[in-house]
C-alpha cells in the first residue's frame, strides 16, 4: 500500500533527485553543439574512445580469467587464510584508485620489486603502455567479478558438483559443463560491473600508465586534460561518457535482474 | 557383477559402520528413519565421501581407492538433481558425455532410454518444467545411461506426490529386475522397502540392526523400531477389478478390497500393505459397513508401554496395533473371537507386473 510521503521526506528526496540530475543537465546545457561535429570527428577524441573501449573490455576479460578462479578458491576451497584472503582480494574496492597506482608503480614499475625484473629479463615494461593502462584498471575492476561469481557459487548447491562427478565427470569437466553455465547470469552481472567500473577508471591508470595520447589516455583522462585547454570539448567528451555509461546500465539492468 | 562393501565412515561426530553384499541382480534396501546415515553410506558408495576404513569391491575390484568419476555406478539422486541448465534429454546423456563419448552416440542412446522410462517427457524441456514423478524418471534414465554396474537409488520418491509415486514404484521395481547389476535402494519408508527389495538391511544411528528378506524381518522384528518400521500388514495376490470401481485383492489366504486403482481393466499381480495402526478391532461384529472385515481368533499380543500389537488369525491374517487400555476394554486374550476392520483406502497397492502401467519399459 502507497501510504503519503512525509513533507521533510519529499523535500530531502526532491533535493537528492535535483543533485543527481542538475550536472547531467548542466551539461547538455552548457555543451557547445556547434563544435560536436568537429569535436567528435577529432583524432583526440576517436583515439581515446576506442582506446577505452580496448583496454576497458580488455581489463574485463582479464578479471574473468583472474576473478573467476579466485572466487572458486574462496567459495570452495578449504585453504588456510581464506578469510583474509577474501578481505585482502576486495580491498581494490575501496582503496582509492590513485593509492592503487602508487602501489602498481612500485611493484610493476621499471623499478618496482617485480617490473624491474620484468624489464631486465624481457625488456618488459608496463608503464607509459595500453598493456598498464589495462593493468590498471584490472586492479580496481577484478574485485567486482571475485564478489559476484563468489556469491554465485555459494548459491549453486554444491551437490551438483558431487553429482556430476558420481557420473563420471572428472573436477574439470564439471566446472566446464556444470558450475559455469549455472553460474552465467552472475558470470554476466559481475562483467558487466567490472566493465562499467573499467569504462571510468582514472586515479590508477594515470597515475600508473600516464596520461599519453593514444597509448593510454583513455576517454576520462582525455577530459581531464582538455578541461583546462579545452572546456567546450571537456563537455562534449563527458557526454560521450554519459551515453556510454547509459548503455552499460541498461544492458546491466537486465543481467542483473537475471541473475536474481 | 555383485557388490561386497564393509566400511566405516565418519560425518561430524557421527560414524556409520556398514556391510553390504548384494548379488547379481538382487535389490537390497537400505531401510532407516531420517538421521540414522542412510545419505552417509550413499556417499561413501558414490565416492563423494571418503570412508574412514575398509573395502568396497564391486565385481572384485577394489573401488574405494578411486575417485567418484571412475566408479561405475549409476546414482538416482533424492531430489533427483538434474542439471537446471541441461535439457532433459542432454541430462541423460550427461553421464556418457562425460565419459567422452561423442555427443551423436550419446544423444542416440539417451533419447531411446528417455522414450522408454519417461515417454511423456519432451526430451527438449528443461527440467524446472517437469513434475516430481517425471523429473524422477529423467533422473533414473540418466543412473542407467553408463550402464552401471552398481545401481545406487537414493530415495526416488522423497519428493513425488502419492499419485504419481505407484506408477512410479512399478517402474522402479521393473527396471531393478531388468539390470543385471546390484541395485542398492536407500529408503525411509517400509512400503519403498518391502515391496521392492530382495532383502532388506536396518539401519538405527549408524548400525545396522538387522537384515534379511522383507518376510523374514516381518516375521521377526529385530527391534520394536524395527517392528515399528516394517511390521505392516503386507499380501501378495493378484488384484481384480470389481463393477463399483473399487477393487480386490485375492490372495492365498482370503481377499480384501482395496480403493479404486487406475487404468486397472483385467486381473493382474500386485502387493499390498497396509498399517497395524489403521486396522481396529472389534468385540463383536462391527455394525455399519467397513468394506473390510475380517473374522478370527488372537493368535498373539505383544504390549509395548502404551501400544499392544494383535496378531488375529483370520482370512487373511491381520495384524492390529491398538492402545493398551483397548485390549482390557475389549477383553482380548489368547484364543478370543475379534472383528478386525480397515478401510479400502488405508491399504497401499503396488501393481507388479509392467504392462499394467502403460508406457513402461517394454520387453
Amino acid at each position: 500500500m502507497r501510504g503519503r510521503t512525509p513533507l521533510p521526506l519529499a523535500i530531502l528526496a526532491a533535493l537528492g533527485a535535483v543533485f543527481v540530475v542538475l550536472p547531467l543537465l548542466a551539461l547538455v546545457i552548457r555543451a557547445p553543439w556547434g563544435d560536436l561535429g568537429s569535436a567528435l570527428s577529432g583524432a583526440g577524441a576517436s583515439t581515446a574512445l576506442r582506446l577505452s573501449v580496448e583496454v576497458s573490455l580488455a581489463a574485463t576479460m582479464l578479471s574473468l580469467i583472474l576473478g573467476v578462479p579466485l572466487a572458486w578458491v574462496l567459495a570452495r576451497s578449504s585453504i588456510p587464510g581464506r578469510s583474509v584472503l577474501r578481505a585482502v582480494v576486495i580491498v581494490p574496492l575501496v582503496l582509492p584508485p590513485v593509492v592503487g597506482g602508487i602501489g602498481l608503480l612500485a611493484a610493476l614499475g621499471r623499478g618496482g620489486v617485480v617490473g624491474r625484473w620484468l624489464f631486465e629479463a624481457f625488456g618488459l615494461q608496463l608503464t607509459f603502455t595500453m598493456w598498464g593502462a589495462i593493468a590498471a584498471t584490472t586492479f580496481v575492476s577484478m574485485p567486482l567479478v571475485v564478489l559476484a561469481t563468489e556469491a554465485g557459487l555459494r548459491s549453486i548447491d554444491p551437490r551438483f558438483e558431487r553429482a556430476a562427478a558420481a557420473m563420471g565427470a572428472r573436477p574439470g569437466y564439471a566446472i566446464r559443463r556444470v558450475v559455469l553455465p549455472m553460474l552465467a547470469p552472475q558470470l554476466a552481472a559481475g562483467a558487466v560491473l567490472a566493465w562499467a567500473r573499467a569504462l571510468g577508471e582514472f586515479g590508477a591508470t594515470i597515475t600508473f600508465a600516464g596520461n599519453l595520447a593514444g597509448r593510454t589516455q583513455t576517454l576520462p583522462l582525455a577530459v581531464y586534460e582538455a578541461r583546462v585547454t579545452d572546456p567546450g570539448g571537456a563537455i562534449l567528451l563527458s557526454l560521450l561518457l554519459v551515453v556510454l555509461s547509459i548503455v552499460v546500465l541498461v544492458v546491466m539492468r537486465g543481467r542483473i535482474t537475471a541473475a536474481r | 557383477m555383485t557388490l561386497h562393501a564393509a566400511f566405516t565412515a565418519r560425518r561430524g561426530d557421527f560414524d556409520v559402520i556398514a556391510e553390504l553384499d548384494v548379488a547379481d541382480g538382487e535389490t537390497l534396501a537400505v531401510l532407516g528413519p531420517n538421521g540414522a546415515g542412510k545419505s552417509t553410506v550413499v556417499d561413501v558408495l558414490a565416492g563423494t565421501l571418503a570412508p574412514s576404513g575398509g573395502t568396497i569391491e564391486i565385481d572384485g575390484e577394489r573401488v574405494d581407492t578411486l575417485p567418484a568419476e571412475r566408479r561405475a555406478i549409476g546414482v538416482c539422486f533424492q531430489d533427483d538433481l538434474l542439471f537446471p541448465h541441461l535439457s532433459a534429454l542432454e541430462n541423460v546423456a550427461f553421464p556418457l558425455r562425460a565419459r567422452g563419448e561423442a555427443r551423436s552416440q550419446t544423444h542416440v542412446r539417451a533419447a531411446a532410454l528417455l522414450a522408454r522410462l519417461a515417454p511423456t517427457v519432451d526430451p527438449r524441456t528443461s527440467p524446472s518444467m517437469l513434475s516430481g514423478g517425471e523429473r524422477q524418471r529423467v533422473a533414473l534414465a540418466r543412473a542407467l545411461a553408463p550402464e552401471p554396474r552398481l545401481l545406487l537409488l537414493d530415495e526416488p520418491f522423497a519428493n513425488v506426490d502419492v499419485s504419481a509415486r505407484t506408477a512410479l514404484r512399478a517402474l522402479v521395481r521393473e527396471v531393478t529386475a531388468g539390470f543385471d547389476g546390484a541395485t542398492v535402494l536407500v529408503a525411509h519408508d517400509p512400503i519403498d522397502a518391502l515391496t521392492l527389495a530382495d532383502r532388506v538391511t536396518l539401519l538405527e544411528a549408524g548400525r545396522q540392526t538387522q537384515t534379511g528378506t522383507p518376510e523374514e524381518i516381518r516375521a521377526a522384528p529385530g527391534s520394536v523400531y524395527a517392528a515399528d518400521l516394517v511390521g505392516v500388514n503386507l499380501f501378495t495376490g493378484v488384484l481384480e477389478p470389481l463393477p463399483d470401481g473399487a477393487a480386490r485383492l485375492v490372495t492365498a489366504r482370503g481377499a480384501i478390497i482395496v480403493a479404486p486403482q487406475t487404468r486397472l481393466d483385467r486381473i493382474v499381480p500386485a502387493v499390498a500393505t497396509l498399517k497395524p495402526i489403521d486396522v481396529a478391532l472389534h468385540a463383536a461384529e462391527p455394525e455399519g459397513s467397513p468394506r473390510n472385515v475380517v473374522h478370527g481368533r488372537v493368535e498373539e499380543i505383544a504390549i509395548d508401554g502404551e501400544r499392544a500389537r494383535i496378531r488375529v488369525d483370520g482370512e487373511p491374517p491381520l495384524t492390529a496395533e491398538i492402545t493398551a487400555g483397548s485390549v482390557a476394554r475389549l477383553r482380548l486374550t489368547r484364543g478370543a473371537d475379534v472383528w478386525a476392520s480397515f478401510k479400502a483406502v488405508e491399504v497401499s497397492v503396488v501393481l507388479t507386473e509392467e504392462e499394467a502401467v502403460p508406457g513402461t519399459l517394454s520387453g
